[in-house]
């Protein structure tokens, strides 16, 4: 699924948070958005799922325009932050209902939550709490695993490594990259971890004051380096 | 010794009222700046609009009876009459701060302090003063100005050892801490009433100040009570029962209300006041006062409601637009799950049917006008409400409230006086037709309006995902 941006601009007020004059993320490419806190990040992520309206500009997801034509959700997943979340619902009557939305039949949903077992821990399913009643880490996993599980064509997540323990960072990386590889999912995700967006990503977009200023083919994971030098630049 | 004793006392003291200053400067701070002009010009409307009753009521009982002598008489009566009905007011209504927040908590903050802080700010609590506010024009009116300030003074006397009494009930967990509460705010009903009796015995001003003394006495029963009882916030509660099977966006509905006890509260007792006034204003035989309470009682759960439709879901809006989820369905889920709760408080007066000669078609006509009717007109608050905080203990809390959600209010009254004007000038089978007309009609059109509404939602969706994130 190919992500087509024109023109986009988003203004609050005087203030120009997102100018991206052209950008596309063919299908398949796994893309890591990096940047300092206000650089445009989830403000992107925001556009992308129609939450926001741009200033100027549009969004394309498979030819469909995201603000005019709700043929993207059937194919997308994402999870930003908490408000993606249903408080009181359970876990498992969270994914229920996500099921049921996406048309996945419960046997299918079993199938596919079994995969997940790794990242729960045994502390997300079986413990009838409800979601408002879980630690962060646990919310962010539900909120990943609820983007995840319905094998989306386009799957955008908005720092997934958030709160999470390092085994489950190296969880949740290992299995977005699978989803990559194993779907042909069009990833996007943004994180403050470089070590893990460069380890998977084959492509990273850097962020600056709501423009992109590098556009860095991470195919051998040889980006690393080179936002290092930038980070350590910018300070 | 017995000096170091005192020095340590006379410092804990002073650090207590030295702490008691800084949490009510914090206090003052969060009132100053979330005040926002709008909500209060909203509340003051509704407020200016029930003092207008008052006054209206007041004047029309002084024409008719003259400011009679021996009046004051009344007052301690009036006030014993109160302590129950505010108290279920302020359960309803009052929402209390009784547990610091967890950065007071990490502070070095006594709890005494907090303690004192509680009882202070009930002194400024606008439920504590609401009731005794609205009284005040019957006390200007029919007493002498030399007894109007004191008789105030035993209603806010009263009021405040109710407010005391929720501060303590909201604070209390578990019903085996909540039921003391409810037990003395029973015994001081009695003590109240039997002692109001006493009116007639005693010269009026001794009677006024002893009263006042009780009141200071049940303020302090309930300030050592809510002293007493320790809170710790550490959920466990789990899910009583799963919903596995019930994963549709109309389960949802029924689930959200089951699951947040602001809105079980809402949507099932306060219905259950206009139904118990049914049952009792039958007594006066089947007029438009009776008719307007059968409407209130039928209309409650769904009225509560759909004062904010999508307050609910503001809470993951994102969540559920990023998903093929369609509005369309969402607003049809809701107008299908209000016209279900409408059900329940029908039965609920059925036995007026034989009870008071209730006609069962009006009865029926009733529901069918509520729930295909008077509930479509609820659905536009979709356009303007706010997110609502399921989790937080009082119904009116204005977390969420706009003036355009107030204003919009006032289109509730256009339903209400459609009907009774129906029970007003039609016999009941004609007004049994038209009311049930109305009623088909509005089943029959609810797919156009819910689609108009859903194209008209998300035009402005942006707008209203803002409005959920504040």
């Amino acid at each position: 699924m190919e992500i087509k941006i024109k023109d986009l601009v988003k203004q609050y007020g005087k203030n120009t948070v997102l100018d991206i004059p052209e950008l596309t993320i063919n299908s398949g490419e796994l893309v890591g958005l990096v940047g300092n806190n206000g650089a445009g990040k989830t403000t992107l992520m925001r556009l992308m799922l129609d939450l926001i309206e741009a200033t100027e500009g549009y969004i394309e997801t498979d030819g469909h325009r995201v603000n005019e034509d709700v043929a993207w959700k059937a194919f997308t997943g994402s999870f930003i932050d908490g408000r993606f979340l249903i408080d009181f619902y359970t876990p498992e009557e969270y994914f229920a209902f996500i099921a049921r939305a996406y048309g996945i039949d419960k046997d299918s949903l079993d199938r596919r939550l079994e995969q997940y077992r790794p990242l729960m821990h045994d502390e997300i399913l079986g413990t009838r709490k409800y979601l408002r009643q879980f630690s962060e880490g646990n919310r962010q996993k539900t909120g990943i695993i609820g983007a995840m599980l319905v094998h989306p064509k386009v799957l955008i997540l908005d720092e997934p490594f958030n709160y999470l323990d390092p085994t489950s960072q190296i969880t949740v990386a290992r299995l977005i990259r699978e989803m990559n590889l194993q779907f042909g999912t069009t990833v996007i995700i943004s994180s403050h971890n470089l070590s893990f967006v460069s380890e998977i990503s084959t492509r990273i977009l850097l962020l600056e004051k709501g423009r992109i200023i590098k556009d860095l083919d991470n195919l051998d994971s040889n980006a690393t380096q080179e936002l290092e030098e930038y980070f350590n630049t910018a300070e | 010794m017995n000096e170091n004793v005192n020095v340590n006392v006379n410092e804990n003291e002073n650090e207590n009222i030295k702490m008691l200053k800084l949490l009510l400067r914090l206090w003052a701070d969060q009132k100053r700046r979330d005040f926002k002009w709008g909500r209060f010009l909203g509340e003051a409307y509704f407020f200016v609009l029930f003092m207008i009753v008052s006054c209206t009521v007041t004047f029309v009982i002084y024409e008719e009876t003259g400011a009679a002598e021996g009046m004051e008489m009344v007052i301690p009566f009036i006030a014993a009459g109160i302590i129950i009905p505010d108290f279920i007011n302020k359960l309803l209504m009052k929402h209390d701060e009784t547990v610091m927040d967890h950065y007071l908590k990490s502070k070095p903050i006594p709890e005494r302090s907090w303690n004192r802080f509680l009882l202070v700010t009930n002194l400024f609590s606008f439920w504590n003063w609401a009731i005794p506010v609205l009284l005040l024009p019957f006390c200007v009116l029919f007493l002498k100005w030399q007894l109007v300030l004191p008789s105030f003074l035993l209603l806010m006397g009263v009021s405040l050892a109710g407010g005391v009494a929720i501060t303590a009930f909201c604070r209390a967990r578990g019903w085996t801490n909540k039921w003391p509460v409810l037990v003395a705010m029973v015994i001081w009903q009695i003590i109240a009433l039997a002692y109001a009796m006493t009116v007639i015995v005693l010269p009026w001003w001794i009677h006024v100040a002893v009263f006042l003394l009780l009141c200071v006495g049940a303020v302090a029963v309930f300030y050592n009570y809510l002293c007493d009882l320790r809170r710790y916030d550490e959920s466990k509660a789990r899910a009583d029962r799963l919903f596995l099977g019930a994963s549709s966006l109309f389960s949802m509905e029924y689930i959200s209300v089951l699951r947040s006890k602001r809105l079980r509260v809402a949507t099932f007792i306060l219905p259950l006041v206009f139904i118990f006034n049914c049952y009792t204003q039958h007594i006066n035989g089947l007029n438009v006062m009776f008719y307007l309470m059968l409407m209130f009682a039928v209309f409650a759960p769904s009225m509560m409601l759909g004062q904010w439709v999508f307050g609910i879901e503001g809470n993951y809006f994102d969540g559920l637009w990023t998903k093929p989820v369609s509005i369309r369905e969402i607003l049809g889920n809701k107008f299908r799950f209000y016209a279900l709760l409408n059900i329940a408080p029908t039965l609920l007066v059925m036995p007026l049917i034989w009870i008071a000669g209730l006609s069962p078609w009006l009865l029926a006509a009733t529901w069918l006008f509520t729930a295909g009717f008077a509930n479509l007109t609820l659905m536009p608050t979709a356009l303007i409400s706010s997110r609502i905080e399921l989790f937080q203990s009082a119904f009116f809390n204005y977390q969420g409230a706009s003036m355009a959600v107030n204003v919009y209010g006032l289109v509730v009254i256009v339903p209400l006086a459609i009907y009774c004007l129906c029970t007003w000038l039609l016999s009941p089978v004609v007004c049994a037709i038209v009311l049930a007309a109305i009623g088909i009609a509005g089943f029959a059109l609810y797919q156009v309006v819910i689609g108009w509404l859903s194209r008209a939602y998300e035009r402005r969706r942006y707008t209203c995902f803002e409005r959920y994130r504040q």
